[in-house]
């Protein structure tokens, strides 16, 4: 049952450190940029600089390291599949045989290569949501996307869906796992039998889950209609977002190393 | 023995940042036909440790024996455990799931492939036992019943698997008095009529101690008194209410007369007996202003 529990990826690790403390805007941007610096490196220099820079923002935030490759944990299986489809799939020089299977080196190669930034990516990601709390995430993303609101963008709609989604995620989750066990204790068996029977005995979970989220849902709607809840205009922050220098510096130096790599490599 | 608990510790997250540790030690033993209470704070780890008696839970460390069988040993089919020992949880009205009340209360006995002749029987005979009638509740919807009758309806599809214990965690929150007192009484009528094994889990003394035989209380993690009622509340008021659980307000007035010099006997229960014991101690002093 405790599968529900250990789901650590996108979780937030409150900590007092400098990566926490950044304005999330530009810990956002800083993401995207090396995720965009990612795809446009095509050697492991590259990577070894932008894996580098993670891992040393890692130690930087203070989180537990065991936290950041619990998070990893479930991608690990779609990285493995990656590496073992390139490894086998792909055509040149045969260094491995067996059976009618052929490892090429360049399937090698790409393998590791697809895969590093499959991991670097993950873990650049999941650092942003372990250092950033849903709250300024949140905050930081409205504020990123009210720059395109001349384009008639939603952001504070979008920023509130996500604020809303985020926050309900850990409880339907507690939920799900008290239903499962009520229906256990009812004789509900979730383990055995074929695909369309274990298929089937979802549905004393789903049906449930659904009646009881629409039933959240109504009574948040009506909770946010007595606090006056108008949608975003004139709606003002209790927090602040303001850009320090050590922001400014990170997001310069980031900025720099990704450019400077992406050119050289 | 019907129950046995030997040294149950259980931790949360074990080996991560936020471990925390519920349950320190349980010892407990409940024989068959027990009508037993279980109260405590909330968080004192009471629905944590009810978890256990059907193997919702394995323990960090310790035993369940039910009938005397560890039910955490390989090889033991949890499904015929928890067939013996019928959890109800809290709020059950939130696990309903059918079209209509008969299949929903059927949903238990279907899956111990019984005859639908039993499971038309086991139906009957829960709704019976809930005092909805057959006729009337069996085709409709249990989404469109009151909150009183949803939870009836949850629990006799607790009670359709035909439990040896009954385990009900909190069954009267949120109800109103009426449904509340409906519940309780029905729970004490199962127990009386099929010799049903009750433990009542609940952080409310009121109604809850008029019911029970005996009675544990669990603070932090660990069953700190285990007695009948009467004694609990007559010799250890002052603890009770030092680990956060108030008195029963007859119990609390009884307490207030013998502080106030008043020789009166202060394990009572409920209001006729707080008046007998008053009117005992009246008529006795009226006695002796005769003689």
């Amino acid at each position: 049952m405790n599968i529900l529990r250990n789901v650590s990826f996108g979780q937030y690790i409150p900590h007092d450190s400098l990566i926490h403390n950044l304005d999330p805007r530009i810990k956002i941007l800083s993401c995207l940029t090396v995720i965009i610096c990612l795809f446009l490196v095509d050697n492991f220099w590259g990577y070894f600089i932008l894996g580098s820079l993670i891992m040393i923002s890692i130690i930087f935030s203070k989180v537990h390291p065991k936290f950041v490759f619990k998070g990893l944990r479930p991608i690990l299986f779609i990285i493995i599949f990656t590496l073992v489809i390139h490894l086998f799939m792909t055509e040149g020089e045969v260094i491995y045989k067996l059976g009618f299977l052929k490892i090429t080196s360049e399937g090698l190669i790409k393998g590791l290569f697809i895969s590093c930034r499959l991991l670097i990516l993950i873990l650049t990601t999941s650092l942003l949501t372990l250092t950033t709390s849903p709250i300024s995430l949140t905050d930081g993303t409205e504020k990123l996307l009210s720059a395109f609101r001349f384009m008639g963008m939603p952001a504070h709609e979008i920023a509130m869906m996500m604020t809303i989604a985020l926050r309900f995620i850990p409880t339907l989750l507690e939920e799900t796992e008290k239903i499962m066990k009520a229906q256990i204790s009812r004789g509900a068996d979730f383990e055995s039998g074929n695909i369309l029977n274990r298929t089937k005995s979802l549905i004393p979970i789903l049906v449930p889950l659904f009646v009881n989220a629409f039933r959240r849902a109504d009574d948040l709607a009506i909770a946010m209609e007595a606090k006056c809840y108008r949608g975003g205009r004139g709606r003002t922050h209790y927090r602040k977002l303001q850009i320090k220098k050590n922001d400014i510096l990170i997001f310069a130096f980031t900025i720099i190393v990704a450019i400077t790599t992406s050119l050289i490599f | 023995m019907l129950i046995h608990l030997e040294d149950i510790c259980f931790t949360y997250s074990l080996n991560m940042p936020f471990e925390t540790e519920v349950l320190k030690g349980i010892n407990l033993e409940i024989k068959k036909g027990e009508f037993v209470g279980l109260i405590g704070h909330t968080g004192c780890g009471k629905t944590t440790l009810i978890q256990h008696l059907n193997g919702l839970i394995k323990p960090t460390s310790g035993k369940v024996f039910i009938e005397g069988q560890d039910i955490n040993t390989k090889g033991i089919n949890l499904k015929k455990i928890r067939q013996k020992v019928g959890l109800v949880f809290q709020y059950p009205e939130n696990q309903l799931f059918e079209e209509t009340i008969y299949k929903e209360i059927a949903f238990g006995p279907q899956r111990l492939n019984l005859s639908e002749k039993v499971i038309d029987d086991r139906v009957r005979e829960a709704l019976k036992m809930v005092n909805l009638d057959y006729d009337i509740y069996a085709e409709r919807s249990p989404f469109s019943l009151s909150g009183g009758e949803m939870r009836r309806v949850a629990l006799a599809s607790i009670l359709s698997i035909r439990p040896k214990v009954l385990v009900l965690d909190e069954p009267t929150a949120n109800l109103d008095p009426q449904s509340r007192n409906r519940i309780l009484s029905e729970i004490k009528e199962i127990h009386k009529k099929y010799g049903t094994t009750v433990i009542l889990v609940s952080h409310n003394m009121e109604k809850i101690a008029e019911i029970v035989k005996r009675l544990l209380v669990m603070h932090k993690g660990k069953i700190i008194m285990d007695d009948s009622p009467v004694n609990i509340f007559e010799k250890k008021s002052k603890q009770l209410i030092k680990v956060g659980l108030g008195l029963p307000q007859v119990t609390k007035c009884m307490h207030e007369l013998k502080s106030k010099g008043k020789d009166v006997f202060t394990g009572v229960l409920t209001v006729q007996d707080a008046r007998n014991e008053i009117m005992r101690k009246v008529n006795k002093n009226k006695k002796k202003q005769i003689v």
